[in-house]
């Protein structure tokens, strides 16, 4: 079994960065596995999954009015099958997964682990409570590692 | 009896952008066709007023997520006459290089994630895939190589960092390049692909007389050049508020814009039939092979134009990487200078017209952005009277179909427009 864990997000926009700086205390503690850090781009995730067998996507979930600032969830694709893609010209997450299914080039699971953000606005730099988060979503990428045994 | 008929569709799909399409018929003639665009106005030209004059290329940049080089080189060649600064020859070659990268991701987005469902009478890309597995990869290959180019020479592929007013903040050296040599010979392979499995596709007939409008000079248009156009005479940049009019019409937030008080048409199949002659002779090859000649009217065919592109665009990256020598500087300053100053450049979907005027105090005081979509919303409302006109026994199904694709024949990217779709045909 092989796993990779990808951070998507943009770390100049605030808490939308959160995603890649969970992927990368992941990669310290865990120096087997492939950590990759990534925009929600299509090639990309295909070519960063390529060959895993199960792939961790940790990501930001846009603040809102149900918005919990920090809370970590675990979820599938599946749960985020109605998001719209970033651009109308480009694939979201779930149909990059199906079209990587179609193409024999996508992980048979696929987890998420959402961190819900308070700010996704322009700057660098998590909020506090997004910020303190952090552990909470590295345990929960670590945990799904650990499944693999 | 009046024949009244009403077809309604919701949002267009496989378009950028937020908009809609309304068409009436009485008795089968089109009476309205309106191109509905309710994205939001987005105000860039506000917003660059009082901002340095250094600040254009990366605040226009963010217009658009796929066509971002289009802006800054717009921006930066506008910048860059009003402060009569010339960069070096070196640099100009790299702005095409990364630009090359941007047409190379940008068509092969459009023609195969976006634009081959619609002749293959599929709803998108990942039905495609299903039956044309092997013509999905070479797609995404070819995407991969156009991003990987642009995260060479502009830092990233979506909004490059490493761009800035007279030049770059860094320049790759030759040996930097090699590599990419290497991916862009095997995409050179499969933009040829490309081009004859489009030509294969049928092609409903449609000839359109819009006029052209495109850039030329001593090369294929692609960073900078000359206006030139079909029926009228060649203008100097700028000339171009003298002859273009931007209007306000009251079922679209982007702006009309007309040529000399008439419809024209901007993107690849103006591109293509103003300047064939300059095209490589691979690329030429490749568009006799597929049966297009000098010129193309029938926008259907702008799927073929764009993969003849991409063969160029690979082509062009190659040639330019062979030829390159490193800069002995990676950017000359650019001085404020109080004036006003014009910027084209040939984005994927078209011409791209910048104006800035510079204060005395070295900030934006006015700032002008004509994007193609822009310009071309009264050439796509013609093409689909025409398309309405000719499938006027379709039933709503297929006319609306019909519409759809007569809309993404020009790869609207409504976000770039306001500064696109939801479909509505009314039969009466």
């Amino acid at each position: 079994m092989t796993a990779v864990v990808i951070g998507i997000g943009n770390d100049h926009r605030r808490d939308d960065g959160v995603g890649p700086v969970v992927a990368a205390v992941v990669a310290a503690q865990r120096p087997g596995v492939q950590v990759l850090c990534c925009a929600a781009e299509p090639t990309a995730i295909l070519d960063a999954w390529e060959g895993a067998t199960r792939a961790v996507i940790v990501d930001a979930a846009a603040p809102g009015d149900d918005a919990v600032p920090g809370r970590v969830r675990r979820c599938t694709l599946g749960d985020l099958a109605e998001t719209r893609a970033v651009s109308s010209h480009d694939l979201n997450l779930a149909q990059t997964y199906r079209l990587g299914r179609v193409l024999g080039r996508a992980p048979a699971e696929v987890v998420v682990i959402t961190v819900d953000a308070a700010d996704g606005g322009h700057g660098v730099g998590l909020t506090p409570d997004v910020m303190a988060a952090v552990p909470q979503a590295v345990s929960a990428v670590l945990a799904v590692l650990d499944d693999l045994g | 009896m009046t024949d009244s008929r009403t077809i309604r569709v919701g949002t267009l799909t496989r378009v950028e952008g937020e908009g809609a399409l309304h068409v009436e018929l009485r008795n089968g003639v089109p009476e309205r066709v309106e191109l509905n665009i309710y994205e939001p106005p987005r105000f860039f030209e506000a917003f660059l007023r009082g901002r340095a004059h250094t600040e254009p290329p990366d605040i226009t940049a963010r217009i658009c997520g796929i066509c971002p080089v289009a802006y800054q080189t717009s921006a930066m060649n506008a910048i860059e006459d009003a402060c009569g600064v010339t960069v070096d020859p070196q640099v100009v070659a790299l702005r095409r290089l990364l630009y090359c990268g941007e047409w190379i991701h940008s068509h092969a987005l459009h023609i195969y994630m976006l634009h081959a469902p619609d002749f293959l009478g599929e709803p998108d890309v990942i039905a495609v895939a299903k039956n044309h597995r092997a013509a999905v990869e070479r797609g995404l290959a070819l995407k991969k190589a156009g991003n990987r180019l642009m995260e060479l020479v502009g830092g990233r592929s979506i909004h490059p960092v490493n761009v800035r007013l007279g030049g770059f903040y860094s320049v790759p050296t030759k040996a930097d390049l090699k590599p990419m040599a290497e991916q862009l010979r095997a995409a050179l392979d499969d933009a040829l692909a490309t081009v004859a499995w489009v030509a294969g596709f049928d092609f409903p007939d449609l000839t359109v007389d819009h006029e052209l409008l495109a850039l030329t000079g001593e090369r294929y248009p692609i960073e900078d050049g000359r206006i030139v156009r079909s029926a009228g005479e060649p203008f100097d940049v700028a000339e171009f508020s003298d002859h273009f009019r931007e209007t306000q019409v009251p079922h679209s937030t982007a702006l009309h814009a007309t040529l000399d008080g008439k419809r024209h048409l901007t993107g690849p199949l103006a591109r293509y039939s103003l300047n064939y002659a300059l095209l490589s002779p691979v690329a030429r090859e490749s568009a006799t092979a597929a049966g297009l000649g000098e010129q193309c009217r029938n926008p259907f065919h702008s799927i073929i134009v764009r993969a003849v592109e991409t063969v160029y665009a690979v082509d062009e990256a190659l040639r330019i990487i062979d030829d390159y020598e490193r800069p002995a500087r990676p950017f000359v300053d650019v001085p404020a200078r109080p004036g006003v100053g014009h910027g084209v450049s040939e984005a994927p979907r078209g011409l791209l017209y910048h104006r800035y005027e510079i204060g005395q105090d070295g900030l934006i005081k006015a700032a002008v952005i004509v994007p193609p979509t822009a310009q071309n919303q009264a050439a796509i409302e013609d093409d689909l009277t025409r398309v309405v006109v000719a499938g006027a026994d379709l039933d709503d199904a297929e006319l609306t179909s019909m519409c759809e694709r007569a809309i993404r024949n020009h790869d609207p990217c409504i976000s770039c427009a306001t500064h696109f779709l939801t479909l509505t045909v009314e039969r009466r």
